[in-house]
């Protein structure tokens, strides 16, 4: 029998007190480790030890039913997060990397420390549970169905992140821009600078054509680095609409245009 | 078979039946990359993608509540395993839907505001997407700190936080019916029940603050119910529960605190055990919230006082005489849509009712049934409101959110109850065929009627194929995002654009600037004049987004601007005139062209 009623005294076990010493090794995962090993150490922080180590000092012994016990871990984890966080805020601290390790690495051991100093006789009615000597783990057993569960989730996940990847990757971006900085209108030249910038995810090659009033034109042959963006500086008239457009190979339409609007010079008013 | 030791009895039927769910959502998530496998206009596969959609829909809800109704035993253990189950598997519909970013507009703001507040550490910054948002942190922070924590993009932290605060939420209605005295098979059946409603696929699901705060609704309840223990850790699960809904959710924090106070008031009526520590939660709870608003986030009495405003004023209308015509039917929505979703709530009021006399007859007055029976009328009474004015079925469907945990509560206690009691005529065996099979299939229809009312509507149940002006998810693509990107890049976050529904919200989140909502009249003018521009200088817009799909297709959903005076009443796209009309300005720059969207600098106009 796993409990005597109310006389009986039990202590943690080893098991029970395991969250105070991994919450500080996932600290300094999170804060020194590499990538993947921080990615687990940081969810086991924000989502599982927090939690864990204050179910058990709010509810000792086995005063929980299974789903009670589990829901409790991250629920109160979040908790820690949210409350915590607004703690850190008003005391000035900013809420990064290091902030967020600390805070849930420290409620985590100050839950254990509190569950480990008030762990007194069990409560009537109250069996053994996890962190008691008594208790036993039953061996769980994985059916194959939920292999196959998992088997299916994982295919539907790809199925779905492909997909998606899939139809963001044809949809052609092909993007014109042309902007210019009021500094760099030299009034009495009455000229300004422009900067044009090709991106998108299709490389090209393109041809830009850049012109203006009193016969200004410009030819320009553009090639889009993969994932990049092409730019160029131009010194153009400022007194009049300058108008860049982006042209196909062999074709005589573009299929892109801007411009820039005229700016007050000498002798433009 | 297993693969290490022996199942538990029931267990091994129960894992089959969530095995079969998983098939529904492959189906599912094979009928979403058929759908937008029509991207570009080929509607090859199409149908069958609509057929995939129902199909695997009833997949991953038919087998879960057909086991928990058929099974001649359910223990605590698999049932709840299987009902979180479910609740993940309907999560991963949601995620399967643009698995690879959040679409939809609220989604975009938190996921802006997080970002802000991974980048700053700071709390409470500014927020032009969602004002009242600012004051309610409790989503950011979460998802601020796994980003900190892990070194996950946004996006993923932001998916990992809404799935856990779903299962939470899940796990703790079933752990709230358990502790209030219900078997196992009655607890799951509620959570089953409340998978039927309207905004619980996509919209409770999403990363928005509501999604944050609600786990936390239902965990202070709990500790109102729990009765094991010596109830100090019970209390203190509460108090935190209630703080955190607090600074998490405005709406949903009001809620906690009067379901608290309607707990309190029945407990007490009833001398239930353990009132005293209802009426300690219910007073923690309204001062925390009264608290909260009155400290720091009164900006929120403006923003929800708006809505109710509206609703009050149409309810008072209609009964007066001088109000307007019910709300029409949701854009996309067919009469035999609409009669489905009146059929699923006269069920639902059958139910209700058959619960009453249950009730009734057996005098069982408990303070918890007595609470359940008065929050079910609640949900009927919210049900209403969609019959009222243009916000109404919105509001409907917000309210439906709180309002039908009562009403799942009360429905899985009748049909547990048709279960459980029925037997054959002339012996003492129970008939289970019969009752089984009406309970599933008042399940489906409900479960088919929150499909076709709920979110997303009928243009927008499938990713594809293509782009949909107005379509919410369906507007974001990667042309809107990249005009977005490229303005936060070389205009600066300093900004004030008008633009369109979707390119106001992508405008904030991708762009960083400040989106102008009221500015539909530069679209809707056939030619430029001075009422324009005053717009501009009033309204101090920078830039215009112009996306050129506007002129000729009509929004989904009617609306094309966030403040749109003729919203409801858009039936066709903007007319190309309308919209190259600013290319004919003199002092316009076209800063930005991707031969769908531009930008243009109105900085001289």
């Amino acid at each position: 029998m796993s409990t005597s009623g109310g006389t009986r005294r039990y202590r943690a076990a080893v098991p029970a007190r395991w969250p105070a010493v991994a919450a500080p090794v996932a600290v300094a995962v999170v804060l020194l480790g590499p990538a993947v090993p921080r990615v687990v150490a940081g969810l086991a922080l924000a989502l599982v030890l927090p939690g864990l180590a204050l179910r058990r000092a709010l509810f000792p012994g086995r005063a929980l039913s299974t789903v009670e016990r589990w829901l409790l871990v991250p629920a109160l984890s979040l908790a820690t997060l949210v409350l915590g966080g607004l703690a850190l805020y008003a005391a000035g601290v900013p809420l990064h990397r290091t902030a967020w390790a600390l805070l849930t690495g420290a409620v985590t051991v100050a839950a254990v420390l509190v569950r480990a100093g008030t762990a007194g006789p069990v409560p009537p009615g109250v069996p053994a549970g996890p962190g008691t000597r008594a208790y036993r783990r039953p061996r769980p057993a994985v059916p194959v169905s939920l292999l196959a569960a998992a088997a299916l989730l994982a295919g539907a996940a790809w199925l779905s992140v492909a997909s998606a990847r899939a139809t963001d990757a044809a949809v052609a971006v092909v993007e014109l821009s042309v902007v210019s900085n009021p500094s760099t209108v030299d009034r009495v030249a009455g000229t300004r600078t422009a900067v044009l910038a090709v991106g998108g995810n299709r490389p090209g090659p393109y041809q830009l054509r850049v012109s203006g009033p009193d016969g200004y034109v410009r030819a320009l042959a553009v090639r889009v680095a993969p994932g990049g963006t092409w730019r160029a500086e131009l010194v153009v008239p400022a007194g009049e609409r300058v108008t860049a457009e982006l042209f196909r190979p062999g074709t005589a339409v573009a299929f892109r245009t801007v411009y820039l609007a005229p700016v007050g010079v000498a002798g433009t008013g | 078979m297993t693969v290490a030791g022996p199942a538990r009895p029931g267990t091994t039927a129960a894992t089959v039946a969530f095995a079969l769910s998983t098939v529904g959502v492959a189906v599912v998530a094979w009928a979403y990359a058929a759908a937008r496998a029509g991207y570009g206009g080929a509607q090859a596969g199409y149908g069958g993608a609509q057929a995939g959609y129902w199909a695997g829909q009833a997949l991953v809800f038919l087998p879960v509540a057909g086991w928990l109704l058929a099974a001649r035993r359910v223990a605590a253990r698999p049932a709840a395993l299987l009902v979180v189950g479910l609740a993940a598997n309907q999560y991963l519909l949601k995620w399967a839907y643009s698995p690879l970013e959040f679409r939809f507009p609220d989604e975009l703001q938190h996921w802006a505001a997080t970002t802000t507040l991974v980048r700053t550490g700071l709390l409470f910054t500014a927020d032009p997407g969602l004002p009242a948002a600012v004051h309610y942190p409790g989503l950011e922070e979460m998802a601020a700190a796994v980003v900190g924590l892990t070194g996950l993009p946004v996006t993923a932290a932001g998916l990992v936080v809404a799935g856990v605060a779903r299962l939470v939420f899940v796990a703790a209605l079933y752990a709230t019916v358990a502790a209030a005295g219900a078997r196992p098979r009655t607890a799951a059946l509620a959570c089953v029940v409340y998978a039927t409603g309207l905004h619980y696929l996509f919209f409770d699901a999403m990363f928005l603050y509501q999604s944050a705060a609600l786990p936390f609704l239902m965990l202070a309840v709990w500790a109102t119910r729990y009765r094991r223990g010596t109830g100090v850790g019970a209390v203190a699960l509460g108090a935190v529960a209630i703080l955190v809904a607090t600074v998490s959710h405005h709406v949903t924090s009001a809620v906690l605190a009067g379901t608290l106070a309607l707990l309190a008031g029945f407990d007490l009526l009833r001398r239930a055990p353990g009132r005293r520590r209802t009426l300690l939660l219910a007073g923690v709870a309204a001062l925390a919230v009264a608290g909260w608003v009155g400290l720091a986030a009164r900006d929120v009495l403006a923003y929800l006082g708006s809505p109710a405003r509206t609703a009050v004023a149409s309810v008072l209308a209609l009964v007066t005489g001088d109000g307007q015509a019910p709300a029409a039917a949701p854009a996309g929505s067919p009469l035999w849509s609409m009669a489905v979703q009146g059929g699923c709530l006269l069920a639902l009021f059958g139910l209700y009712l058959a619960g009453a006399r249950a009730l009734v007859r057996g005098r069982r007055y408990g303070a918890w049934r007595c609470a359940v029976l008065a929050g079910g009328l609640l949900f009927f009474a919210g049900s209403a409101l969609r019959f009222f004015g243009a916000q109404g079925p919105e509001l409907a469907g917000r309210a439906a959110t709180f309002t039908f945990v009562p009403m799942s509560v009360l429905a899985a206690g009748v049909l547990a109850g048709w279960r459980e009691r029925r037997r054959v005529p002339g012996s003492g065996r129970r008939a289970v065929a019969v009752p089984v099979l009406a309970a599933l299939g008042m399940l489906a229809l409900l479960a088919t009627g929150a499909r076709l009312g709920g979110w997303p509507p009928a243009w927008g149940r499938l990713p594809g194929p293509g782009y949909l002006v107005g379509g919410y998810e369906r507007a974001v693509d990667p042309l809107g995002v990249a005009a977005a990107r490229w303005s936060r890049n070389w205009l600066g976050a300093d900004q004030r654009v008008a633009a369109d529904l979707t390119g106001a919200a992508l405008i904030f989140s991708y762009g960083g600037a400040d989106p102008v909502a009221s500015a539909a009249r530069l679209y809707d003018d056939l030619a430029w004049g001075f009422a324009d521009e005053e717009v501009l200088q009033d309204l101090a817009v920078t830039s215009l987004w112009v996306d050129l799909r506007t002129a000729t297709s009509a929004p989904a959903d009617r609306v094309l601007f966030l403040n749109d005076p003729r919203a409801g009443r858009r039936d066709t796209g903007l007319g190309r005139d309308r919209l190259a009309k600013f290319d004919a300005l003199a002092d316009i720059a076209r800063v930005y062209d991707n031969g769908t969207i531009r930008i243009y600098d109105m900085g001289r106009v």
